[in-house]
């Protein structure tokens, strides 16, 4: 029962609960899967319902000539076991199941949820869900999801939600970044059956997977979780994004997906024992996993910084703390290859403020000679770059069309902190991030990145590559 | 164990203080030195193995909390006052099984907690923090899922915000930290073991000079 592809390269999808009208879940599911252009066979299953999107409607699953990988029920609890009935005389393998009112609505729904399971599990058939939207993967063509999704752009970072409308947001919010894409993003919903081990472990096997990003109102089979979380996370990082710490947040998390919430202090320690990374803002989950779809590695806690503004520096230094980053000390070298672009009345140090000398040497020598002189610190184990933009021409800001290209030729890794508008950001962001430099919207945001990548590195020296029950 | 296995055939949900602590020593644990006692020709026996001062207790798988039901006297120092202690707390007991713990008094001003949960997710999960009456006023605790290795043992106690509490203050030893976390490993490995123990509640645990000692116990079953 470990394979998981019919669920993920399905050759064939019925979609029980299709509807001909714009707007229904049940059309714009199939009119994601036809707008992406799904390579499998799509059977819409409507009893009323006339053909949906040019697509032959059929008003059963028995009534469909071909074969069935998977089935897609967009129908209320009360069909559901029919329905499961009906899928195992035609040897369907996987069931995702949209209704809500399982284990999300009380006692009865959870007793309701457990016999869908059984039943499933009868017939050898797997369930995705209840209370999901579906799932994505740009790589395959796979949009099975029925909110109407924005195209997604291919990236390395994939995704696993136990909560609906979220699990689409989410893509959208992270491509807004910048133009950060995912590899997949699945929404499992209550669980009641496949979890986020289930998930991982196909993920593990994904080529275009680098980093998964797990939000979770509740870790089910939490022992089987630690221990497939810590050995995959091994190759691919696990960014761990739960809320819910505070006692009213933990009791809507238990309405939402009838999640069973376990003591947040109980939670931190498996995680970290786990050598997993924790989030505990969606801002925050989204600049770590940022980092890690670029597969930047932060090898150790001093960071190097070199700005044209004091004040993002400070910014910066503030965030730093509470994921243990420290501010490198510089050699005496280092401050000894920075005195020509210092003033007279400045002592060279970290961070590196090359505002003063820009009026003297201009800011693409100055970000040049400060670069340099930080990558070359032994002391040093990554470099944040700080600069301001603003919507014209500004002395101040370098062509970082030659600062990228500068960037390129270190031997460390380079993060980049751009405020000002939008536009200005992003026209910055375009020529850093070809050149290899992670590029984010503010000094908090850079340096939430930075920290994510040694927490990271701190849970794998704890794990060494093992899995929590190897130790 | 046998302990235990004994407990849930008579049906009992919890062990006696003694019985709890045979648990802990079992796995090498260090707890009081005590011997349970029923009349007085024993109390006598016991008191001179043990020697004053000494801490007599009620003891009961029934009884939980002792102190307020008036079932400890401590810091006894003769063969009268014992005699008088022992007669006080069987009279205070109203159980079955009444017999009297006699155990050294251990001297120690730091007092912590170490306990076993058996979370629903996690499974067995080891607990440190503040003991005596700061566990329920301050809170101060850290968790560990089992099994613990000896880095999340020493990385637990300092998770407490009152970790400086081990360190060598106001004239007292640093607590020794090495036998602490084997404490704590030790602690996980019979929520490991024993799938019938759903708690642990060890509190206090005593630094005497600097060495730990399991001070009272209570073991919770799951029948």
């Amino acid at each position: 029962m470990k394979n998981l592809e019919c669920f993920f390269r399905p050759r064939s999808l019925a979609i029980v609960g299709a509807s001909d009208q714009a707007m229904r879940p049940g059309n714009i599911l199939i009119n994601n899967l036809v707008r992406f252009n799904y390579q499998g066979k799509i059977y819409p299953v409507n009893p009323k319902s006339k053909p949906i999107l040019g697509l032959k409607t059929y008003s059963t699953i028995s009534e469909i000539p071909g074969e069935i990988d998977l089935v897609f029920s967009l129908i209320g609890i009360e069909g559901n076991l029919g329905l499961i009935e009906e899928c195992s005389r035609k040897g369907v393998k996987g069931l995702v199941v949209a209704a809500g009112g399982y284990s999300d609505g009380g006692n009865e729904g959870r007793e309701k949820e457990k016999k869908l399971v059984e039943t499933a599990h009868k017939y050898g058939m797997r369930i995705i869900g209840p209370n999901t939207v579906g799932y994505s993967n740009p790589y395959n063509n796979f949009i099975l999801s029925m909110i109407d999704t924005k195209e997604p752009l291919k990236g390395r970072a994939s995704f696993i939600c136990q909560t609906g409308q979220f699990a689409t947001n989410i893509i959208e919010w992270f491509m807004s970044f910048g133009k950060t894409g995912i590899s997949q993003c699945i929404d499992l919903g209550n669980k009641a059956d496949i979890d986020d081990s289930d998930v991982l472990e196909y993920l593990s096997e994904d080529p275009n997977t680098s980093a998964v990003g797990i939000y979770t109102e509740t870790i089910k089979n939490a022992r089987r979780f630690m221990d497939t979380a810590s050995h995959i996370s091994a190759k691919k990082p696990i960014v761990v994004f739960k809320p819910g710490r505070t006692k009213e947040g933990a009791m809507m998390a238990r309405s939402h997906t009838g999640a069973l919430v376990s003591d947040e202090k109980i939670i931190n320690a498996a995680i970290e024992q786990a050598g997993l990374v924790r989030a505990y803002r969606v801002d925050e989950f989204l600049d770590m996993m940022r980092l890690f779809a670029r597969g930047v590695r932060i090898k150790g806690n001093r960071v190097g910084i070199v700005t044209n503004t004091g004040a993002g520096a400070i910014m910066s230094i503030d965030t730093m703390e509470k994921y243990g980053l420290e501010l490198a000390e510089l050699a005496e070298e280092t401050k000894n290859a920075l005195i020509p672009i210092y003033a007279s009345y400045q002592e060279p140090g970290n961070p590196v403020d090359i505002g003063p000398a820009i009026n003297i040497k201009g800011a693409e020598e100055s970000f040049k000679i400060a670069l340099r002189a930080v990558d070359n610190d032994p002391g040093v184990d990554c470099i944040l770059l700080i600069s301001i933009a603003f919507h014209s021409n500004c002395f101040f800001v370098p062509d970082f069309g030659y600062i990228g290209a500068i960037c390129k030729s270190l031997k460390k890794p380079v993060i980049a902190s751009i405020t000002g508008s939008e536009t200005a950001y992003l026209s910055i962001y375009e020529l850093l991030e070809p050149a290899g430099v992670l590029t984010y919207p503010g000094p908090e945001a850079a340096t939430t990145g930075i920290g994510g990548g040694y927490q990271y590195t701190l849970g794998q020296k704890r794990t060494k590559g093992k899995s929590f029950f190897e130790k | 164990m046998k302990i235990i296995e004994k407990a849930i055939k008579e049906g009992k949900t919890t062990l006696s203080e003694y019985e709890s602590k045979q648990v802990l020593a079992a796995y090498q644990i260090p707890v009081t030195r005590e011997i349970l006692v029923n009349d007085v020709k024993d109390l006598m026996n016991a008191t001179q193995e043990i020697g004053y001062p000494l801490v007599l207790k009620g003891c009961s798988a029934e009884i939980t909390h002792k102190t307020e039901k008036g079932l400890i006297k401590v810091d006894i120092r003769n063969d009268d006052d014992a005699t008088v202690a022992f007669k006080e707390i069987m009279a205070n007991m109203n159980g079955n099984e009444n017999a009297v713990l006699v155990q050294e008094m251990v001297k120690g001003q730091r007092e912590l907690v170490i306990g076993l949960t058996r979370d629903a997710q996690f499974g067995p999960c080891v607990m440190f923090g503040l003991g005596g009456i700061f566990t329920e006023i301050l809170k101060d605790i850290s968790f560990r899922v089992a099994p613990l290795e000896k880095r999340d043992a020493l990385e637990m106690m300092h998770d407490i915000k009152g970790h400086r509490i081990l360190e060598a203050v106001r004239g007292m030893e640093a607590a020794d930290l090495d036998a602490l976390a084997d404490i704590l490993i030790k602690v996980g490995q019979i929520g490991l073991e024993n799938e019938k123990v759903k708690e642990i509640d060890i509190n206090p645990v005593l630094i005497s000079g600097s060495k730990p000692v399991a001070v009272d116990a209570l073991v919770v079953l799951d029948l």
